[in-house]
């Protein structure tokens, strides 16, 4: 192994906040020939890049492994004005009256994937209930199940998420039903998306992104971020200490995100001449800025390596600035409701999958860290 | 059954254009739109016309079933070499896009 950057590496992914340490420690930030940018890896550095959105622009992409396509058309790959355009139409789909909504539907299909089970694959679980969740994001006026299966079916072949085994089948069926939908002035039946795309729309924007988006990005990075926080629970011996007092849940959450960052890395384009972790860099060129890093840097994070269940500090692992994710709040309570039911339906557990067993997910954009094969036994 | 498309742009004054005039569509564009949906009749009639006023564009297209129309508003090839590109302008530039159908007995 001789990139020190590598997210389609399950060896690096394995390994990769000792790659991190690394590339914090070097003189000047590392370029990456592979992914043709320069790795940002410290706090302070990351944080400064997300903050200046104009001289970091999102316009030509915030993936490590772009596709033109995206340019403008997403709230992720669009700098102001166009940006507050799409989050102007989509947000109250993740306002607090939606999130209620959906975390009770959530809570009952958790319940009902873990009830009963004593040793079960966590990543098919976590995989199932998030892709239920982003339907009911949606909202979309048709048969749930259906939009569940093909969010499912986006997330495991779409060439926007995996590497391999990839099948447009299902996005393109996701949006002949949204174009379905609004061409034939289909009613909302509830809050969410579609509600939001047909009725809060007065610029009349026809970017289908606003429901694939959530399919995509949204429903790979919580599901990454619900099974990290099961896993390293387990692995840093916190659970006993959750079943013993539920109010420590939403500061075991906060530290798991620090912890692992599932959205590890986003991209962005340089739009004027400045310096950065000791290198020149000029207008087009590209930098990857590097959450899962920034939330473990010493300078920023007393013993960042340790997980600390009382560590009172804020992290990266949703961005920050004008991108920072339009679904922060909605993602913590799915967090919530998941880690409160497995920790009343399962209690104490252990992860069977050893740590250097584990599996990542190759996404196709390099962002996103999940893991297929977390199999965990009811104690 | 039959089905009448009718897309609506609507630009906020004369001195934005419209995308059609700013960039004709590629010949590999209107080839593959006329062997794969006008030639087989699945596209069976396409008319634009232009409001008194210059500023709405109305684009009412006839398709054999409401599938055929599907697929051309989600064929990649079409979306890659085109659509996108439309979205974007029409976004940056404030024209606002509708499009709804309707059955023809």
């Amino acid at each position: 192994m001789t990139e020190l950057f590598d997210p389609h590496s399950n060896e690096w992914l394995l390994n990769k906040f000792e790659y991190y340490k690394k590339l914090r420690a070097l003189d000047q930030a590392y370029y990456s020939n592979k992914y043709r940018l320069y790795v940002i890896t410290r706090h302070k550095d990351v944080v400064n890049a997300l903050s200046d959105h104009s001289s970091f622009s999102s316009a030509n992409g915030n993936l490590i492994v772009e596709d033109d396509t995206r340019f403008n058309l997403t709230l992720g790959a669009s700098d102001n004005p166009i940006h507050d355009i799409y989050k102007d139409i989509a947000k109250n789909a993740y306002a607090k009256s939606n999130i209620e909504r959906i975390g009770n539907f959530y809570r009952q299909k958790v319940r009902d994937s873990l009830v009963g089970k004593s040793t079960f694959n966590l990543s098919d679980i976590v995989d199932h209930t998030t892709c239920w969740a982003t339907a009911e994001i949606l909202n979309l006026p048709v048969d749930k199940e259906v939009i569940k299966n093909l969010i499912l079916g986006i997330q495991r072949h779409s060439n926007f998420c995996v590497q391999h085994d990839t099948d447009p089948f299902y996005m393109v069926e996701l949006n002949k039903i949204i174009l379905k939908c609004c061409a034939n002035r289909v009613p909302a039946q509830g809050p969410g998306i579609y509600s939001e795309f047909v009725n809060n729309n007065p610029k009349k924007v026809r970017v289908t992104s606003l429901f694939t988006g959530p399919t995509i990005s949204g429903a790979s990075s919580l599901t990454g971020a619900v099974e990290f926080l099961i896993l390293d629970l387990y692995r840093q011996g916190q659970v006993e200490k959750l079943l013993n007092d539920r109010s420590l849940i939403p500061f075991a959450i906060n530290e798991a995100l620090r912890f692992n960052s599932t959205t590890g890395r986003f991209s962005r384009t340089v739009t004027k001449e400045l310096h950065l972790h000791g290198v020149d860099l000029k207008p087009g060129d590209r930098v990857g800025l590097c959450l899962e890093s920034a939330n473990r840097d010493e300078e920023e994070f007393q013993n960042a390596d340790q997980f600390d269940i009382n560590r009172k500090a804020g992290q990266l692992a949703f961005g920050h600035g004008l991108h920072a994710c339009i679904a922060l709040a909605i993602s913590k309570h799915l967090m919530y409701v998941f880690l409160e039911e497995f920790l009343n339906i399962v209690g104490n557990y252990k992860v069977v999958t050893g740590n250097e067993e584990l599996t990542y997910v190759m996404t196709a954009s390099g962002n996103d860290d999940m893991i297929s094969n977390i199999i965990v036994e009811k104690i | 059954m039959m089905i009448r498309s009718t897309h609506t742009l609507v630009r906020p004054n004369k001195s934005i254009r419209f995308y059609d005039e700013v960039e004709e569509a590629s010949d590999e564009y209107k080839g593959y739109i006329y062997n794969n949906f006008i030639k087989n009749k699945r596209m069976i009639k396409s008319e634009k016309s232009l409001s008194e006023d210059g500023l709405t564009l109305t684009t009412i297209m006839l398709w054999d079933n409401e599938d055929s129309f599907l697929d051309l508003c989600t064929d990649e090839f079409l979306f890659n070499d085109r659509i996108h590109k439309v979205n974007v302008y029409n976004v940056t530039n404030g024209i606002q896009s509708d499009v709804f159908v309707t059955k023809v007995e």
